[in-house]
């Protein structure tokens, strides 16, 4: 299938083509080629080949039970009271959006394990130069998201530029950051407690974490907003194939003309870009950020997320829907054990075992459908 | 049940008049209260064993279906717990408030939806005035913190132009910032300069840290652990910097400080008894859900444990101390 001439159309997952085959027609023409490849497929079949199909029927099928048990006995499980659904809604899009940028990251070919410190240094800074340095407000949130794209620019950088691989090159970055986070918050000769609250005005925190109707929050249609972005990025603009091409088949890419490593570093901004809006959103809802957050293991969260969701954790296939539903089905998880009052020692548990699941049963529908 | 007895014996003496005034409560004597504790950080820390030990103590004693959840440090995890708490129509949450703000608006929530509140562990560092927690069972930060410095001045003669070093896990939590102002105060009284270091909570990072900032700095004259674990390794830090008579003291009480106390390699240590940290605010949110008992703040202790009285804390150490 690989050849050359061209640099569309790389894989369709929607459609479930092959990932790791260069098509030199565009869209319509491949995706006519891949229907008629699959003819006589049953509409399960092409389900099957989805790479989003295994968390779609997980998480459809839980839902469903968490919503037929809601309503057979509401007084004692809570799950569809009002205010259980406002925590699911406020609490998924941070995953959610951070989940986003890592998972173009992961299908681009890439690992990013600074999105922890991006997450908390956005906000921090953006805390510091509303409190301390007196910035306008649009200013401050210019900074935080300047922090992303700053990141995520160096992150590209060491990673194809001096060709270190990602894993460790976004390790150093992880470290780096808790020290600029500490440099920022250090005030070891005052006693001053070293968190930053983050005030950001009524107006602001209404647009982005404020609540619109009933549970629904801001929070959820800007995951939407995101989501349908990263969607229309992915499978609607070149860059999204050539995301897919460089993490798929990156010498088959490099051979039909793509700069695998600009779109790599894009992917890089990209990712640190949604760290820094998800990390803006959860310090607005919570007024407040702390230099510690940078320990809570939210890069693994992410990337747990992503590979629940179908994201290949070698590149070249995933889907926006996946990854969505890989962090709600985390969260969703979550807030299960503790409406049933489980112990919160048994979350950790249950994510590893969801994540190792996901992961067979990707490598299983992977070697089913090439 | 002897403590059951007697609170139960006073509760039962304050219901009668307190009946009249308020004639509905929301359970009744043997009806089960749902309480969740949330332990702010640290899955694994010994420091919190005694907290939860107490907490499932008073739990079996006054028959709370008592629950406990980790925030992990996430101060969203923690509001995401207690607003699901509320949802789930739980009588009562114990928070632990570790960052100023995070909290108030889903504590307010909670007051407002008619549950009880008792802050445990970290208060606001505005107390009362903070957020609408109805009490706070915990240690006076600063008090304690004094008192540490004092007792390290006066033990080993320190005097103006030493230095100490003050290392905690968590610089930025209220508890370091509290503790850090109380030792400092008396350490600045004579004379004597200090630093705050950030350690993180592994025992082993806390170790190589310590170590490495006795190596670069050889002048310090002391150490003061702010928090357990940093508190615990003080002693092993101060022999592989080559300070191996470094006086060094800290707070709270685990099995490894009460190793180091009992042989003489640390000076004393601050206990904040967190077994009354878990017990009492269990104990409160019981009375003040089935008897309408207004709950108040606790100093769970100021009390310095050395090696004159440590045979208790040694003894119980991870249990009820």
């Amino acid at each position: 299938m690989a050849a050359a001439g061209g640099e569309e159309a790389f894989r369709n997952p929607m459609a479930g083509e092959n990932v790791n085959t260069v098509e030199t027609r565009p869209d319509g023409a491949a995706e006519g080629a891949a229907q008629g490849r699959y003819a006589r497929d049953t509409p399960w079949r092409r389900f099957r080949r989805y790479p989003a199909a295994n968390v779609v029927a997980v998480y459809g099928t839980f839902l469903l039970i968490l919503i037929v048990v809601g309503l057979a006995v509401p007084d004692h499980f809570r799950f569809l009271a009002a205010g259980n659904l406002a925590v699911l809604i406020q609490s998924i899009p941070v995953l959610g959006i951070l989940a986003l940028g890592v998972g173009m990251l992961m299908i681009a070919g890439e690992f990013d394990l600074s999105v922890g410190g991006v997450y908390t240094l956005a906000p921090y800074l953006m805390g510091v130069s509303l409190n301390d340095w007196g910035w306008p407000l649009w200013l401050a949130v210019s900074l935080a998201l300047l922090v992303g794209v700053v990141v995520g620019f160096a992150n590209g950088l060491i990673t194809t530029r001096l060709v270190i691989p990602s894993f460790i090159a976004t390790l150093g970055m992880m470290f780096f950051l808790r020290g600029v986070v500490r440099f920022f918050s250090s005030d070891t000769r005052s006693s001053s407690s070293e968190q930053e609250s983050i005030f950001p005005g009524e107006t602001f925190e209404a647009i982005l974490t404020g609540r619109i109707l009933g549970p629904v929050h801001a929070q959820l249609l800007w995951f939407v907003g995101f989501a349908v972005l990263a969607f229309l990025i992915l499978n609607r603009h070149r860059l999204g194939n050539h995301m897919f091409a460089a993490g798929g088949n990156r010498g088959a890419a490099v051979a039909v003309g793509i700069d695998t490593e600009r779109v790599k570093r894009t992917a890089f901004v990209l990712c640190s870009l949604c760290a820094a809006v998800a990390g803006v959103m959860a310090a607005t809802r919570v007024n407040a950020v702390i230099p510690s957050q940078t320990l809570t293991g939210l890069e693994l969260q992410a990337i747990a997320a992503c590979v629940v969701g179908g994201v290949f954790l070698f590149g070249g296939r995933g889907t926006v829907l996946g990854i969505c539903l890989g962090a709600a089905l985390i969260l969703t998880v979550d807030n299960l054990l503790i409406l049933l009052r489980a112990p919160g020692i048994y979350l950790q548990g249950f994510v590893g075992a969801i994540v190792i699941l996901a992961v067979i049963v990707n490598t299983w529908l992977a070697k089913r459908s090439s | 049940m002897h403590i059951r007895t007697r609170v139960a014996g006073a509760a039962g003496a304050a219901l009668l008049g307190l009946a009249i005034a308020q004639p509905g409560f929301a359970k009744l004597d043997n009806d089960e209260v749902d309480v969740t504790l949330i332990v702010h950080c640290c899955p694994g820390n010994v420091f919190f064993e005694p907290l939860m030990y107490g907490a499932r103590e008073a739990a079996r004693l006054f028959d709370v279906n008592l629950d406990i959840q980790n925030a992990e440090g996430d101060p969203s995890r923690q509001v995401n717990i207690i607003e699901t708490a509320i949802a789930n129509r739980q009588d009562g949450v114990i928070p632990m408030i570790s960052v100023d703000d995070a909290l108030t608006e889903s504590i307010a929530k909670a007051r407002a939806a008619g549950l009880a509140v008792i802050a445990s562990n970290i208060d606001d560092s505005r107390g009362a005035a903070g957020t609408e927690r109805q009490a706070f069972v915990g240690q006076d930060f600063i008090a304690s913190g004094y008192i540490i410095g004092s007792r390290m001045i006066a033990e080993h003669g320190l005097e103006a132009g030493d230095h100490c070093v003050a290392p905690v896990e968590f610089p930025d939590l209220i508890y370091a910032g509290k503790r850090y102002e109380g030792v400092k105060k008396a350490l600045d009284e004579a004379g004597i300069t200090s630093e705050m270091i950030g350690t993180g909570d592994q025992v082993a990072e806390n170790l190589n840290i310590v170590a490495e900032y006795l190596l670069a700095n050889p002048e310090t004259d002391c150490a003061i652990g702010l928090g357990n674990v940093p508190t615990s390794v003080l002693p092993q830090a101060a022999e592989e910097a080559g300070l191996d008579d470094l006086p060094n003291g800290g707070f709270d009480v685990n099995p490894r400080i009460m190793e180091n106390i009992n042989a003489g390699r640390t000076t004393a240590t601050m206990d904040q008894q967190p077994f009354w940290q878990g017990f009492l605010p269990v104990m409160f949110i019981a009375y003040d859900v089935r008897y309408g008992l207004v709950p108040g703040d606790v100093n769970t202790g100021n009390g310095v444990v050395d090696a004159m009285n440590a045979e208790n804390a040694t003894r119980f150490a991870g249990t009820y101390r």
